[in-house]
């Protein structure tokens, strides 16, 4: 997968997991596999998030804002909502370079 | 690295990892690239060639087909090919293997292999055509024939080797002349490749980490000749308490070269390390090499008395007697 040029998100934006990967929650990890060409390829282009990344990963339903995931996440985890949200748009700004996340508003 | 997700190059994916990873590609009409273990498929799809598995899209499988599939008995993730098909099903079969699965039906093929990779380069053996052709011979004893056949040779010069090996001008000039070889605590993927080479038709387990057993192994180069575990638990009455030696092994070709030695060597140290008063191990009474090397290694005789009726029990059903070795690893040992 290359890596496209950096998109912008906001907390107005939505986040969905793109129709071009596959991701499985699998024995605790999160794995998602791009498909290049109808094809994932598990050897080489195999991606696992780490426990902050799952948190939001599984807040993405492709109809919440970045906004709102984060007010979820610090009500669930009892954290700073600014903290959430820095982090909330830091993945959604890489996942949606790397294309794993499809983004609108 | 990126602070949220990460290349999963290290991740190693269960059997039943891949089985969901492949079904979640079935699910949107994708492929699936990845890496095949096991030798059940040798020679036309071996350890490690990395082989595309295409959705089923709705066909059924042909005889001759490599498909991908639940295991009919236990679930598991397997690539074997379709040798026949029946009115209840396919009749799959590892075209290294003496039995058949089973048969399978439909809901259980999760898509067939389209390619073959082996170092980078395709494979065309064994798919199309041919699939046919090795389905047809594999539905009667020719291809087990065969492949003893192809092994004789093999065989013949391991045989041979074996011998050589017991031979003490072999072990003086093999430790001369042998590539040198390399110990190191075993990561999860060396402990991996250790269990394919023992157990190569049982998949790998991932277990957490055990904070009483240690494992190394011997490496010449990259590749892994050699393996041995040490044990700490603590006396609870079973009588594997203490230290313990478990499951020297060395690869029969690199045996004679002091690889044992010296495997056993690292497993006496780190227990001198832990302060342990002695180390034991349990080894078969007829292996005589084995024996012979822990008797040079200073290890002697003797008996552990919680263990006892369980060997008993054991040679009663196998004919084969355990004892127990120690050495003593005080001032005095």
């Amino acid at each position: 997968m290359t890596a496209a040029s950096k998109i912008d998100v906001t907390l107005a934006t939505i986040c969905a997991p793109s129709e071009d990967v596959v991701a499985r929650e699998i024995e605790g990890d999160i794995v998602i596999v791009p498909l290049v060409a109808g094809i994932g390829d598990a050897d080489d282009e195999l991606f696992t998030l780490n426990d902050t990344g799952k948190a939001i990963w599984k807040q993405l339903d492709g109809e919440r804002t970045l906004g709102d995931v984060a007010k979820v996440l610090a009500q669930e985890f009892e954290a700073p909502l600014a903290e959430l949200q820095a982090d909330v748009l830091g993945f959604a700004g890489e996942m949606t370079t790397r294309r794993i996340l499809a983004a609108r508003g | 690295m990126a602070p949220f997700v990460s290349h999963g190059g290290e991740l190693h994916l269960s059997n039943l990892g891949q089985l969901s990873l492949l079904q979640g590609m079935t699910e949107k009409g994708a492929s699936l690239r990845t890496t095949v273990r096991g030798f059940s498929m040798t020679p036309f799809i071996r350890d490690e060639d990395v082989v595309t598995i295409a959705p089923m899209s709705g066909r059924p499988p042909r005889v001759g087909e490599v498909v991908a599939f639940s295991h009919p008995d236990c679930g598991r993730l397997a690539i074997h090919r379709v040798v026949a098909c029946t009115e209840r099903g396919w009749v799959v079969r590892g075209d290294n293997c003496p039995e058949a699965d089973g048969v399978v039906g439909i809901e259980h093929v999760h898509g067939r292999v389209v390619a073959v990779e082996r170092g980078g380069r395709t494979v065309r053996v064994g798919l199309g055509m041919s699939g046919r052709v090795i389905a047809a011979l594999n539905r009667g004893t020719v291809l087990g024939r065969w492949n003893m056949l192809r092994l004789l040779p093999r065989r013949a010069a391991g045989f041979a080797l074996r011998h050589a090996q017991g031979l003490a001008a072999f072990r003086t000039v093999g430790r001369r002349v042998a590539p040198g070889f390399g110990i190191a605590v075993a990561s999860e993927a060396d402990r991996e490749v250790v269990h394919r080479q023992h157990n190569p038709f049982m998949p790998y387990q991932r277990s957490a980490p055990d904070p009483h057993v240690t494992n190394w192994v011997a490496k010449v180069g990259p590749r892994i000749v050699g393996f041995v575990q040490l044990t700490n638990r603590p006396e609870e009455g079973s009588g594997w308490g203490g230290h313990w030696l478990f499951s020297l092994s060395v690869q029969p070709r690199y045996r004679g070269l002091g690889i044992g030695d010296a495997l056993t060597q690292v497993v006496v140290d780190r227990s001198i390390a832990d302060g342990a008063p002695d180390l034991r191990l349990a080894v078969f009474e007829d292996n005589f090499r084995a024996v012979g090397l822990y008797e040079k290694m200073g290890f002697e005789r003797t008996t552990v008395a919680a263990l006892e009726p369980g060997f008993l029990e054991e040679k009663a059903a196998s004919g084969r007697r355990r004892i127990v070795m120690q050495k003593r690893l005080g001032r005095n040992g």
